[in-house]
C-alpha cells in the first residue's frame, strides 16, 4: 500500500494538470471566440493611431476696397497644454526642465503656464519664436516634457486697432464647452474659433481646413509611421462691404458726439415723474451706414468698443469677464444690432405710412397743432408744449409735430375700437402702424447674420396681455391688458413699448428712400482665395455674396415724395429740427429726421436718421443712423454725428469735428 | 498500479521485445514526441520574438533579428545542456544531489553579493561578457528538483515529521534567497516544486493539509503585513480589480486581454497585430509573448501552442508514471510541477485569470537562463524516459 500510494498521487497530479490546462483552453476560447473581437480590434486600432491636427492659416478680413482689416501673424512657440492631465510632480519637473532649457527661472515658467488671462484648458504659449535647438531638443525628449509641445500659433493681427471691433468680432481659443458644441467639425481644444462678429459669421470660410496627420505610434508615443498626412487648406479671405474710411469717420464721430454730449445739459424725468436736469451721461451709442440700393452696410460703429487683439491674446484686462457689469458700459454689445431703443420721432414716417395705408390719412390732411392734445383724461403734448399751428404731413415731419401724430394714433385707435368692440373682428386698420412696421422689417431680426441680433418689439394688445399675464388681480389684469388710445398715440410718436434696433431703423428708411426694394442687410460682398505673397495680384473670387433683395414694400410715389420732402425740410428749412447741424449741406442732397425718446428714469435717447442723396439716382444712396443713449435731444447730438459721417460719404476723408448743439429744445 | 496498467507500452510487451529493449542503448528509447514538441515550441518562439521586436529594433536602427539570433543561441546551448543531462544516467545524478543543492545555494548567495547586478529592481543577475546575463534562480529550479527529489527518495515511504521539517527547511534556504532578490515568481515556482515532490513522496494527507494551511497563512501574511514591495502587492491584487487602474499594474493585463480578444479565431496576421506592433503590451517578447501569438495568429495559433504545451506536460507525466524507480518518478514530478505552474501562471496572467508575476513561459519567452534551465529539466525527463528499461 505504501508503494502504491505515490502512484496514486501521480494520477491525482495528472488530473490537476489536466484541469489547469482545460481552464486555459476554456479561457482562451472565451476570449478569442466567444466574446466579440470587433470592438477589441477597433480599440486596438485606436490605441495605435494618433490624429494630430494643425490649424490652417486663418483667412483675412478685407474692407470693400480690399484693404486689410484683420491679418495674421504666424509664430512658432513652445506651448503648454493645460488640458493634459499630469501629476503635480511631473509638472514641477517639467517646469524645472523648461526653465533650464529656456534660461528662465522656474517662477517665470510657472507664471507663463498659470497665466490667468488664458482659458482654463487653453494651450498657453511659454515662449514665442524659440531657437530651433530648443524645439528639436523638446521634440527628441518628448517623454521628459509632458504637456509641452512646439506649435505654430497664428496670432490675429488688427492693423487698425479697435477699428470695426464689433463688426469684425474676435477669436478665442476653444474651451471644453465650445468644443462640445462644434463636435465633429475637427476642432481641438486650443484652436482659434471666431466668437463674434464676422469672425464668427464666416468661421467656416476663414478657418480653412486643418492639416490632419494620422500617426501610428507605439506605447511610448513614438511615431512609428505616418499613415496619412492631409495638408492644410488655408482659410479664405472675406471681403466686407464696410469701407475703412467711412468706418473710421463713423467711429470718430460717434466718440466726438458722445464726448460733446457729456458737456451738455440733459433734462429728463425720474421714476417718480419729477423733472431732473444735469449733464448728459451719453454712455453708449452706435452709428450705422447702409447703402439703400443693395442693403450693404458701409459702416457699423458701436461705443464703447473693445480691442479684439487683446481678446484674441487672452483678454489681459478682463474685458470679457466684466462685459456683463453695468459699469463696463457693455463694450461687447454691438448696439447696431443688439441695442433696442424707442425710436422717438424717427418713427414718424412709419406712422405716416401706416396712417395712409389705413386710408385714414393723406399727405394733404391738415391738423391744427395747439401744442397739446387731450385723449381721454390725459394730455399729450409736444416737446416744450410748443404749438406748430396748421400742419400737414410734410410740415409735421419737418418741425416734428407730435400732436399731428397723436392725432393719427388716436384716430387709428378709433378703428381699433370699432373693429374689436363693434364688429368683433381682428383689428386691421386699427393696427395699421403695427402692420406697416412689420412690413418694413421691425419686430424681427434683419437677418444680417451677426449673432445675437435683437428683434425689437412692436406693441399691440397681444403684447400687453403677455406683459400682464402674471398679474394675479384679474380685474387689474383685464384693465392693463387693453390696447388703449394712449397706447396708439404713443406708438405713433415712437414711444411707449416700441423698441427698434438702429439697423432695423436704417433698413426701413432705406426702403422708403429707395422707393420700395427690401433687402437683407449684408456685411460681406465676396469670399476670396487667400492671397499669398503678391499683394498686387488680382483678387480671385471664390464666391460672390450678392445683395439679397427679399421683396418690395408697396409705397405710393406721392406718399414717398411727401415724406422725403418733410425729411428734407427738417434739414434745410429755417424751422427744421436738424437745420443747425447741416451748415453747408443744405443743398437739397441731405434729408433727415431727428428723434428724442424718453425712457425715464434714464436720460433721453438721442437719434438721427440721415438720407443722402434724397432721390436715388446713379450714385449710391446712403442711410446713416446715429443713436446715443442718454444723449439728450436727437438734434443736439445725433444730428451732428450723422452730419460728419455724411461729409465723409460725400468724399471728405477728414471732415471737421462734430459740433454738438445745445439749441434744440424740441424734438 | 491501476494507472500503470493503462499504459500500452506496459500492457502488452512480449518477453523478447522486453529483452531487446533491455539490451539496446538507452538512446534508442528517446521520446520523439517530447523532444519534437519542445523544438516546435522553440520554433514558434523564434517567430513570435521576431514579430514583436522587429519593428522597434528597426526603428532604433538595430538588426531586426537581434533578439532572434540571441534566442537561437540560447536554444543551441539549451539543447547541448539537455543532451549533456541525458548522457549521464539520472541515478548517478542522484548522487550529486547534495552538490546540486550546495551549488544552488552558493550561486544564490553570490548573486546577492556585489558580484550580482540588479536590473528592474531585483538583484538577480550575473553579468557575463558579451552582454549576456546569468540568472541563478532559473538554474536553481533544476538544482532544487534534483536535491529535493534525492532527499525524498532517501526517506521514501514513511516520512517522519522531523524529516518533513528538515526537507522544508532545506528548501527554505534557496527559497528565501530568491525571495531576497526579490523574485517572487521564481520563489513561487520553487515552493510549488517542493510541495509537489513532498505530496508524491508520501507525506501523509493530514500533514499535507497542515502544510497547505501554512502556505495559505504565509501568503496572506506576506500580502497583508507589508512584506511585499508595493508594486508586487499591486500586481498580485490587480487581477482582482480587473481594469481598475488602466495605467497602473492592471494596464499590462488590460492591454494583453484586448490583444487576445482582437486576435479572434484566425488572428490579425503575422506582423499585423496592432497591439504587438505598437508595443502596447509590455514585455511582449518575454513574459507576455503569449499575447503576441494570440493576437497575430489567433485562436488557431494560441490553441496550437497550448496543445504543444499539453503534449510536453503529458509526456512528462507519462514518464513519471513509467519511470523505472522512485527517484526518476520524483524528478519527473518536479519538472511537471515546474512546467505546469509556469505555463498556467504565465498564460493565465496574459488572459487575466492569474496575477501578474515575472514568470517566463518555458521555451517561448525570450531569455537565456530560463530557456537553458527548461532544456536541462526536459533533459532530466528524457533521461528518465530512455532509461525506463535499464536494470
Amino acid at each position: 500500500m505504501r508503494e502504491a500510494n505515490p502512484r496514486l498521487r501521480v494520477s491525482v497530479i495528472g488530473i490537476i494538470v489536466m484541469a489547469l490546462f482545460s481552464a486555459l483552453f476554456v479561457r482562451l476560447w472565451f476570449l478569442q471566440i466567444a466574446s466579440g473581437s470587433d470592438a477589441a480590434a477597433e480599440a486596438t486600432t485606436e490605441n495605435r493611431v494618433r490624429i494630430v491636427r494643425e490649424p490652417a492659416i486663418r483667412g483675412r478680413i478685407l474692407d470693400a476696397q480690399g484693404r486689410v482689416l484683420v491679418d495674421n501673424r504666424v509664430v512658432d512657440a513652445i506651448t503648454f497644454d493645460r488640458s493634459e492631465i499630469i501629476t503635480d510632480e511631473q509638472r514641477k519637473t517639467v517646469t524645472e526642465r523648461l526653465a533650464a532649457l529656456l534660461g528662465q527661472t522656474p517662477k517665470q515658467i510657472t507664471a507663463a503656464i498659470d497665466d490667468p488671462r488664458q482659458a482654463a484648458y487653453a494651450i498657453v504659449p511659454i515662449v514665442e519664436d524659440p531657437p530651433i535647438e530648443t524645439v528639436t531638443y523638446i521634440e527628441e525628449h518628448q517623454e521628459e516634457f509632458p504637456a509641452v509641445a512646439s506649435r505654430r500659433i497664428t496670432r490675429r493681427e488688427y492693423p487698425n486697432g479697435n477699428l470695426g471691433a464689433h463688426v469684425l468680432g474676435y477669436v478665442g481659443q476653444i474651451g471644453p464647452e465650445e468644443l462640445e458644441a462644434v463636435k465633429g467639425q475637427g476642432y481641438q481644444a486650443g484652436d482659434l474659433i471666431g466668437t463674434s462678429g464676422v469672425e464668427q459669421m464666416f468661421e467656416s470660410e476663414l478657418r480653412g481646413e486643418p492639416r490632419v496627420q494620422r500617426l501610428e505610434v507605439d506605447s511610448r508615443g513614438n511615431v512609428t509611421r505616418i499613415a496619412e498626412d492631409r495638408p492644410s487648406v488655408p482659410g479664405k479671405d472675406v471681403k466686407l462691404t464696410i469701407d475703412l474710411d467711412v468706418q473710421r469717420v463713423a467711429e470718430e464721430s460717434l466718440r466726438q458726439g458722445m464726448d460733446g454730449a457729456h458737456q451738455q445739459t440733459c433734462v429728463w424725468n425720474n421714476a417718480a415723474g419729477e423733472e431732473q436736469s444735469g449733464l448728459c451721461r451719453a454712455g453708449g451709442g452706435s452709428v450705422v451706414v447702409l447703402n439703400a440700393q443693395d442693403g450693404s452696410v458701409v459702416a457699423m460703429a458701436s461705443a464703447p468698443d473693445f480691442n479684439p487683439a487683446e481678446l484674441a491674446a487672452g483678454d489681459p484686462f478682463g474685458t470679457l469677464e466684466n462685459a456683463g457689469d453695468e459699469e463696463s458700459g457693455f463694450p461687447l454689445l454691438n448696439r447696431v444690432v443688439q441695442g433696442t431703443y424707442a425710436p422717438g420721432s424717427t418713427w414718424k414716417p412709419i406712422s405716416a405710412l401706416g396712417g395712409m395705408a389705413s386710408n385714414h390719412l393723406t399727405p394733404q390732411d391738415v391738423f391744427f397743432d395747439e401744442g397739446c392734445l387731450v385723449i381721454g383724461d390725459r394730455e399729450f403734448c409736444n416737446s416744450g408744449k410748443k404749438p406748430h399751428g396748421a400742419v400737414d404731413l410734410r410740415r409735421a415731419l419737418t418741425v416734428s409735430s407730435d400732436v399731428y401724430f397723436y392725432d393719427v394714433g388716436r384716430d387709428l385707435w378709433e378703428f381699433y375700437r370699432q373693429e374689436t368692440d363693434d364688429l368683433g373682428v381682428e383689428p386691421d386698420r386699427g393696427y395699421a402702424i403695427q402692420q406697416t412696421a412689420a412690413e418694413y422689417g421691425f419686430g424681427a431680426p434683419t437677418g444680417i447674420g451677426l449673432a445675437g441680433e435683437a428683434s425689437g418689439r412692436i406693441p399691440d394688445q397681444e403684447f400687453k396681455e403677455e406683459v400682464n399675464e402674471r398679474n394675479p388681480d384679474l380685474e387689474a389684469r383685464r384693465q392693463d391688458s387693453r390696447w388703449l388710445p394712449g397706447d396708439s398715440a404713443n406708438l405713433a410718436v415712437g414711444q411707449g413699448d416700441l423698441l427698434v434696433t438702429p439697423l432695423q431703423l436704417a433698413n426701413a428708411y432705406a426702403m422708403i428712400a429707395a422707393g420700395g426694394p427690401k433687402h437683407t442687410p449684408r456685411l460681406a460682398s465676396a469670399i476670396l482665395e487667400p492671397r499669398t505673397g503678391n499683394a498686387e495680384a488680382p483678387e480671385e473670387i471664390v464666391r460672390t455674396l450678392a445683395a439679397q433683395r427679399i421683396g418690395e414694400v408697396a409705397i405710393d410715389p406721392f406718399q414717398r415724395a411727401a415724406i422725403m420732402e418733410g425729411l428734407l425740410g427738417a434739414v434745410i428749412n429755417g424751422d427744421g429740427t436738424a437745420t443747425a447741424s447741416f451748415d453747408g449741406l443744405r443743398d437739397g442732397t441731405v434729408a433727415g429726421k431727428t428723434g428724442t425718446a424718453q425712457r425715464p428714469p434714464k436720460q433721453d435717447t438721442s437719434l438721427f436718421v440721415g438720407v443722402t442723396p434724397v432721390d436715388p439716382g446713379a450714385a449710391p444712396q446712403y442711410i446713416t443712423v446715429s443713436v446715443v443713449e442718454e444723449g439728450g435731444f436727437g438734434a443736439n447730438v445725433s444730428a451732428p454725428i450723422v452730419r460728419r459721417v455724411i461729409d465723409a460719404l460725400k468724399g471728405d476723408p477728414n471732415p471737421p469735428p462734430v459740433q454738438v448743439q445745445s439749441g434744440a429744445s424740441e424734438d | 498500479m491501476a494507472s500503470l496498467a493503462r499504459s500500452p507500452l506496459r500492457s502488452a510487451p512480449s518477453l523478447s521485445s522486453r529483452r531487446a529493449r533491455l539490451e539496446g542503448s538507452p538512446a534508442a528509447h528517446l521520446d520523439p514526441i517530447l523532444i519534437g514538441a519542445v523544438l516546435a515550441i522553440c520554433a514558434l518562439s523564434l517567430l513570435m520574438i521576431y514579430s514583436s521586436t522587429r519593428e522597434s529594433l528597426e526603428f532604433q536602427g538595430v538588426d531586426p533579428l537581434y533578439f532572434v539570433k540571441r534566442q537561437l543561441l540560447y536554444i543551441g546551448i539549451g539543447v547541448a545542456v539537455m543532451i549533456g543531462v541525458m548522457a549521464v544516467d539520472y541515478r548517478k545524478l542522484r548522487d550529486f544531489s547534495v552538490l546540486a543543492y550546495g551549488g544552488v545555494v552558493l550561486s544564490l548567495l553570490l548573486v546577492l553579493s556585489p558580484l550580482g547586478s540588479d536590473a528592474r529592481g531585483s538583484q538577480a543577475w550575473f553579468e557575463l561578457p558579451g552582454g549576456f546575463q546569468l540568472q541563478p534562480s532559473e538554474l536553481a529550479k533544476f538544482g532544487i528538483i534534483i536535491a529535493v527529489a534525492g532527499f525524498c527518495n532517501e526517506h521514501r515511504g514513511e516520512m517522519t515529521p522531523r524529516e518533513l521539517v528538515l526537507t522544508i527547511g532545506l528548501a527554505a534556504v534557496p527559497l528565501g534567497l530568491v525571495a531576497l532578490q526579490p523574485d517572487l515568481g521564481t520563489g513561487m515556482v520553487l515552493a510549488l516544486i517542493v510541495v509537489a515532490l513532498l505530496a508524491v513522496a508520501g507525506v501523509p494527507g493530514r500533514q499535507l493539509a497542515v502544510l497547505g494551511l501554512l502556505a495559505v497563512t504565509a501568503a496572506f501574511a506576506v500580502v497583508n503585513l507589508g512584506l511585499l514591495a508595493d508594486y508586487q502587492e499591486d500586481r498580485l491584487t490587480s487581477v482582482l480589480d480587473g481594469g481598475a487602474d488602466p495605467q497602473g499594474s492592471g494596464y499590462n493585463q488590460e492591454q494583453s486581454e484586448l490583444a487576445l480578444e482582437s486576435g479572434g479565431f484566425s488572428g490579425q496576421g503575422l506582423y499585423e497585430g496592432p497591439q504587438t506592433q505598437g508595443g502596447f503590451v509590455p514585455e511582449q517578447h518575454t513574459d507576455f509573448i503569449f499575447t503576441t501569438i494570440g493576437e497575430e495568429l489567433g485562436f488557431v495559433g494560441a490553441g496550437a501552442l497550448l496543445g504543444l504545451f499539453a503534449l510536453v506536460v503529458w509526456r512528462t507525466w507519462r514518464t513519471a508514471a513509467l519511470a523505472r524507480d522512485f527517484f526518476g518518478m520524483l524528478v519527473c514530478i518536479g519538472v511537471l510541477a515546474m512546467l505546469t505552474f509556469q505555463i498556467f501562471e504565465n498564460i493565465g496572467m496574459t488572459m487575466g485569470i492569474m496575477p501578474v508575476t515575472g514568470i517566463p513561459l518555458p521555451f517561448m519567452s525570450y531569455g537565456g537562463s530560463s530557456t537553458i534551465a527548461a532544456f536541462a529539466c526536459i533533459g532530466l525527463v528524457a533521461n528518465v524516459y530512455m532509461r525506463r528499461f535499464v536494470g
